[in-house]
């Protein structure tokens, strides 16, 4: 390398791949020195915010689930916690039961996904799913199948696996029977063999070291590991309720992105997301999944986010197990949905979508009519996290040429799954060197 | 049981995209059983999940080769026929995301995890416009009833003993 192009190096790559959306970054390295990571997100915002406005108080489980292919349950799931709480119903133990089966459904399919179709071709050094699939055929079939045991599961309880339309303010429109549950426990004993061998796969991957510091954010329940419940802690002391996430996080505009920046409150960056959820709640993982885990190499925290795979291939066990456990005392609810009438107020509800915490706000009129809407999407939280991850990544790897280094910054990026198109309301690498 | 899997892929809100989806319809009014008419799958993974188990499968997908709008392009690319949709066998280059694999790769996958029907029949139509909005050019309308009947005419042969 001539003296020149220490001076100025610059890398690029045209749309980040094995996203879901559409963005680039750039990082500018000034002797040796970071001086600036953008992530830029690019895709045009979608206004969903705004245009609930003047909707009925029943819609957003439908209009919001439009957000987001992989995880319409997230937004569905939020949804109606907000509009339940501001129309002061609370859901019995046999709905909240059948929201965590089509909840379970939703992580077994976007976890599976993104674990062998967009993250594992980044640590064995290929360019595709594709290209994986010709050197590990079998791997990439026991995706895909655990993939549709996900999308089986959400199309039973939810109607269809892609946007479900069976979920309802107040609980489904129809709940499924018993024996149609029934059905599903073969395939999903199959999808429990095929999680734990996912568990043992990725963890034989080899991991840069890396660690980082930001403050882990999650539900957290006194029983579950955290699906559609819980409070919001974090591992330096916050503990709050929906009601409170507004006081606690503030969004704000930065220039190069389309998605709002979030950091808490006289506190900063944080994150969350699979690595925040199972620190934070790895005691309340099954004993299954924690064997798994520990077999993985994976502690009782994990602060590598590199890791994050192996992660999300124990929370994919843990989730085919959930399901497993639900159908095998599955009372369906009676009625299937609770009457909710509209009142004039506000709600906040939340849940943990694949990605991490989705929060949905809304104030309603007395006649159940939207007035305003807010939606925080796990990515948007992320930004910070990711962009800081990848500055400190990028200064410590300094020493990587150009090509090695936009490989490990985009599966840097990928750790995160980040759902750009969720965000926008993100992947061009450009990395500028100079001496 | 024969069984054949017909898809149209697009979306309908961007013009002439929507071009496979307005054929299902015409197909799925005169869908015989043993027939699943899928208008688009999902994500990829969702489309060779639905191969897997079919002995003919069809898809149809707008495309812009250059050529004049509503000309139709017909390519068997099934196990039978190779596996390829490009005739020197490779894939389209371009960004994979989870909500996007050109259709080439996602045969090419298929291939790969022997996954892919005995039959597989492609139909593509040139589009003129991919702006948002609804509706097909008069052009791209017309290559409808065209190949929602080729396409008709396919499964009838295939269910033919």
């Amino acid at each position: 390398m001539s003296s020149e192009d220490r001076e100025l190096r610059r890398i690029s790559v045209g749309a980040l791949a094995r996203v879901e959306g559409e963005g680039a970054m750039r990082v500018r390295v000034h002797g040796g020195k970071v001086e600036e990571v953008a992530l830029d997100i690019y895709e045009p915002p979608r206004f969903f915010e705004a245009l609930l406005r003047g909707r009925s108080y029943t819609e957003p489980p439908d209009i919001t689930a439009r957000i987001c292919g992989i995880c319409p349950v997230a937004y569905q799931t939020s949804a109606v916690h907000a509009i339940e709480d501001a129309c002061g119903v609370e859901v019995d133990t046999s709905v909240r039961a059948l929201r965590r089966l089509l909840y379970c459904g939703e992580w077994i399919q976007s976890h599976a996904l993104h674990i062998y179709l967009l993250h594992a071709p980044d640590f064995l050094g290929y360019e595709s799913a594709l290209e994986l699939a010709k050197v590990v055929p079998d791997a990439v079939q026991r995706g895909l199948a655990l993939k549709k045991a996900g999308n089986d599961l959400m199309t039973v309880v939810g109607g269809r696996a892609v946007h479900p339309v069976n979920v309802r303010v107040g609980g489904f429109y129809r709940a499924p029977s018993r024996s149609e549950l029934e059905a599903l426990v073969e395939p999903l004993q199959r999808a429990l063999e095929a999680a734990e061998e996912t568990v043992r796969w990725v963890g034989g991957f080899t991991f840069p070291d890396f660690e980082h510091d930001h403050e882990y954010v999650a539900l957290h329940h006194e029983r579950d590991y955290p699906m559609e419940a819980g409070r919001m802690v974090s591992d330096r002391g916050l503990d709050i309720g929906p009601a409170e996430f507004e006081d606690h996080v503030e969004e704000s505009h930065v220039e190069h992105s389309n998605a709002l920046h979030a950091v808490l409150r006289g506190r900063g960056t944080y994150m969350t997301g699979p690595l925040a959820r199972y620190s934070l709640n790895f005691d309340r993982l099954s004993s299954r999944a924690r064997e798994a885990a520990h077999d993985a190499g994976l502690g009782e925290s994990c602060r590598n986010p590199f890791q994050s795979i192996v992660v999300r291939a124990v929370e994919t066990l843990y989730a085919v197990e959930e399901a497993l456990s639900i159908i095998g005392s599955y009372r369906p609810p009676r009625p299937s949905a609770h009457p909710v009438a509209p009142r004039a107020g506000r709600g906040c509800g939340w849940s943990e979508a694949p990605r991490g915490l989705l929060y949905h706000r809304y104030t309603l009129a007395d006649d159940g009519t939207i007035e305003d809407a807010v939606i925080v999407p796990p990515t948007s939280q992320n930004q910070r996290a990711v962009e800081d991850d990848l500055a400190r990544f990028v200064e410590a790897h300094l020493d990587l040429d150009d090509q090695a280094l936009t490989w490990q910054c985009e599966q840097a990026i990928r750790n995160y799954d980040p759902c750009i198109s969720c965000a926008t309301h993100f992947l061009q690498l450009d990395v500028e060197r100079r001496a | 049981m024969t069984r054949v899997v017909v898809a149209g892929l697009g979306n309908e809100l961007r013009s002439d995209d929507g071009v496979g989806p307005a054929v299902m319809v015409r197909v799925a009014r005169s869908a015989r059983p043993g027939v699943t008419v899928l208008i688009n799958a999902g994500e990829p993974a969702d489309l060779l999940e639905a191969w897997r188990h079919a002995d003919v499968a069809i898809v149809v997908d707008a495309m812009d080769a250059g050529l004049e709008p509503g000309t139709t392009r017909r390519i068997e690319a099934g196990a039978a026929a190779g596996g390829h949709v490009l005739a020197d066998g490779t894939t389209l280059p371009g960004s994979a995301s989870s909500h996007l694999l050109p259709l080439s790769n996602v045969v090419e996958l298929a291939r790969t995890l022997d996954a892919l029907p005995g039959r597989l029949v492609i139909f593509g139509v040139q589009g003129g416009a991919f702006g948002y909005g609804e509706g097909l050019t008069p052009e791209v309308e017309r290559a409808v009833e065209r190949v929602a009947a080729e396409i008709l005419e396919e499964v009838g042969a295939a269910f033919a003993p």
